[in-house]
């Protein structure tokens, strides 16, 4: 069961992978308006500059705690949000730059899953209606046809093709979230952005939802960009991780070396805040940091994460640290990576 | 060295009077609590473990909720029996209560100072000049940054974690025997979570007050708790302290839930589950309430209910197979074809 060398070498064969996604200098800006006039006052710089890219057929998690911008980051890579600057290129072709119309034809590759079972499905439509929606959007097949295609994909992820004709309601959360991933798989998708999609439900029917999406991974041969704030999940799934700060990409790595050999400060900081559920084990090395994550409308100058950083010196304050490849696959923006490393 | 007994609950059952008729929330529940101690209770939602603090505090819906049997002995007193008066003394000041929530459990239109000073007002008969020099030392207790100033705030000027910080600083401000955190960590980030966590196990052993954890994190009552009860439908299933537990799970709950969450420390190809779902309170199954989803089920377990039976010394489980546990848990079948089964 534990087969950690298997796994290694399973990620070590993904590198030889073409890039699915490609993510470039991606920005969200929201303004924030104030006054009679609504005039802008400032911006919330959610995603400020964000590069990374996604192999074919690879997990990549996403990590960060609320606010750093990682939903914006998987919305914004769909178009859900428009995005203030960057591209995003797909199998070679810019998302960002192409119009609505063209880019409607690529969304069925590219297919979501919500995090709130509860409040992403509409009350009022059936469940058939529910996962057949998208296939009516982009005119595949016609009503019998999808019909029968519901019934295939409810079987395909857990569900009962008896229940088609039920409501949202009628169904526990964890079969909620089986609709919510029969909707994105029925479309035929290469790449599913999850966006916490386990974090709402209970630790038991999580096992269930990793496994499936596990196996349907394997089935489809699917790419997922996996969006959450628990690390221990993050982890399960993911080949390489990608954590967030505050709108910026201050790590990414595979998860052997991410957990292993933490570069940046920040994601030493997380790692050794996540609880083990093992009563013996004595964390005597806890880094507690300090204060709270600064707010995005006015982030620190120079590394976002220098007010709570043990390890800052001035030039943390004044040069914002550009994102690098220090080791093979693995980037960090730090400017003392090296000194972390020999903290390791 | 055995400490006192603080709180002792004995068979507590609670009911609720719903439109579709009345259901048994928790049945039979016994615990108790040694000065100075944690303990954690743990378990998915709708086991009841919410609706045990509340009727240890009598805060259920009044007409809805109800205890129809049972104990709550705290210092010799049977909680349930006092007057609402007497309840209100020991409410915040012998007993005091954090919530998951800290937004819907402060009041927005006072400010913090102003609700932390109504307190101490109320139970340790401070003027109001006092009580505010008082909130500011308690603010600056819990770490809470330029409390002079803090003190003055609305809840929403805060953020999760400060707000959680004032909860806490306001529940200790009374100095309480015993403390009840329900899911105090749950809505705040894991960086934050560790700050409060440090923060709270400071406080207890500062005023060795006792605390009742609930949590559903199998990680923070790891951390924290040194007995732990572990709750399904209504019933506690397995009771022991916090190392046997981990390492010796009798109950096939236990042993479940321990199987189905990704831990940072072992590497899996694949998680366990639990097949199924938590059956609701109107349909729970005859005999064992965890029968329909147990792997290691038998012919007696749909039949009749096993009693809570102690297997090794302070260490209770609720399982006709209890003692072939050991051998029995080295398998676990997750039974994938758990989406197919109705709810």
């Amino acid at each position: 069961m534990r087969k950690l060398e298997k796994l290694q070498n399973d990620s070590k064969a993904k590198t030889d992978e073409k890039v699915l996604l490609e993510v470039k200098n991606l920005k969200k800006y929201f303004p924030i308006k104030a006054g009679v006039f609504k005039r802008t006052v400032g911006w919330v710089k959610a995603v400020d500059d964000v590069s990374f890219f996604i192999r074919k057929g690879e997990t990549l998690g996403l990590v960060g705690e609320s606010g750093c911008g990682k939903t914006t980051t998987g919305r914004t890579i769909l178009r859900l949000i428009e995005p203030t600057a960057g591209s995003v290129h797909y199998n070679g072709e810019d998302l960002l730059a192409m119009s609505k119309r063209k880019m409607n034809k690529y969304r069925t590759k590219l297919q979501m899953i919500f995090q709130d079972p509860y409040g992403s499905l509409d009350p009022r439509m059936r469940v058939k209606d529910i996962i057949a929606e998208g296939l009516k959007a982009a005119h595949i097949g016609n009503r019998k046809e999808r019909y029968e295609m519901v019934k295939e994909y409810m079987e395909k992820v857990g569900l009962s093709p008896l229940y088609v004709n039920r409501f949202p309601h009628e169904f526990s959360g964890g079969q909620r979230q089986r609709i919510g991933i029969a909707r994105a798989l029925i479309m035929n998708p290469e790449l599913i952005v999850c966006d916490e999609a386990v974090s709402a439900l209970d630790v038991s029917i999580q096992a269930q939802i990793l496994n499936l999406l596990d196996d349907l991974q394997k089935e489809f041969n699917l790419t997922y960009l996996f969006i959450a704030h628990d690390l221990n999940v993050v982890k399960h799934i993911s080949d390489r991780i990608v954590v967030m700060y505050l709108g910026k990409i201050v790590e990414i790595a595979s998860k052997h070396e991410l957990f292993n050999n933490p570069l940046h400060p920040y994601t030493k900081a997380l790692l050794s805040a996540n609880p083990i559920p093992d009563p013996t084990i004595e964390r005597k090395d806890r880094i507690i940091l300090q204060g709270d994550v600064p707010s995005p409308a006015n982030p620190p100058k120079g590394c976002r994460f220098h007010p709570r950083c043990w390890l800052a010196k001035p030039v943390c304050s004044e040069e914002e640290p550009p994102l690098v490849e220090v080791r093979p696959d693995h980037y960090v923006a730090c400017h003392f990576w090296e000194e972390m490393e020999k903290q390791n | 060295m055995v400490k006192d007994v603080l709180l002792q609950v004995k068979n507590l059952h609670t009911v609720f009077h719903t439109e579709d008729g009345t259901v048994e929330a928790i049945g039979g529940v016994d615990f108790e609590v040694r000065q100075g101690e944690t303990l954690g209770i743990v378990g998915e939602s709708g086991c009841g473990k919410s609706v045990t603090s509340l009727s240890i505090m009598r805060l259920l819906p009044k007409g809805i909720g109800e205890v129809p049997q049972g104990e709550v002995i705290y210092k010799g007193k049977n909680l349930l029996k006092l007057s609402e008066r007497e309840m209100r003394k020991i409410r915040g000041k012998e007993i005091a209560m954090i919530f998951q929530e800290p937004m819907t459990a402060l009041n927005p239109v006072y400010t913090v100072g102003e609700q932390l000073a109504e307190m101490v007002e109320l139970h340790l008969g401070m003027s109001k000049k006092e009580a505010y020099d008082y909130a500011i030392k308690m603010f600056e207790k819990v770490g809470i940054p330029m409390p002079e100033k803090r003190i003055y705030e609305y809840p929403h000027e805060l953020s999760g974690g400060l707000r959680q910080r004032a909860m806490i600083a306001m529940m200790m401000s009374c100095n309480p025997n015993l403390l009840i955190a329900d899911e105090p960590t749950t809505a705040l980030d894991v960086t934050i979570q560790a700050q409060v966590l440090d923060l709270m196990r400071e406080l207890l052993k500062e005023y060795n007050s006792s605390l009742i954890m609930i949590t559903h994190d199998l990680g923070v009552i790891a951390e924290m708790a040194d007995r732990v009860a572990v709750m399904y439908a209504g019933r506690i299933v397995e009771y022991a302290d916090v190392v046997p537990l981990f390492k010796k799970p009798s109950h096939p709950y236990t042993v479940g839930l321990m199987r189905s969450i990704p831990r940072p420390d072992v590497e899996v190809d694949r998680l366990d589950s639990i097949k199924g779902v938590v059956p609701d309170l109107f349909h729970m199954p005859k005999g064992c309430r965890f029968s329909n989803r147990c792997p290691y089920a038998i012919d007696k377990c749909f039949e009749e209910e096993p009693p809570l039976v102690e297997v090794e010394p302070g260490h209770y489980t609720r399982c006709w197979r209890y003692q072939e546990m050991e051998e029995l848990s080295k398998h676990w079948e997750s039974g994938e074809e758990v989406g197919k089964t109705s709810k």
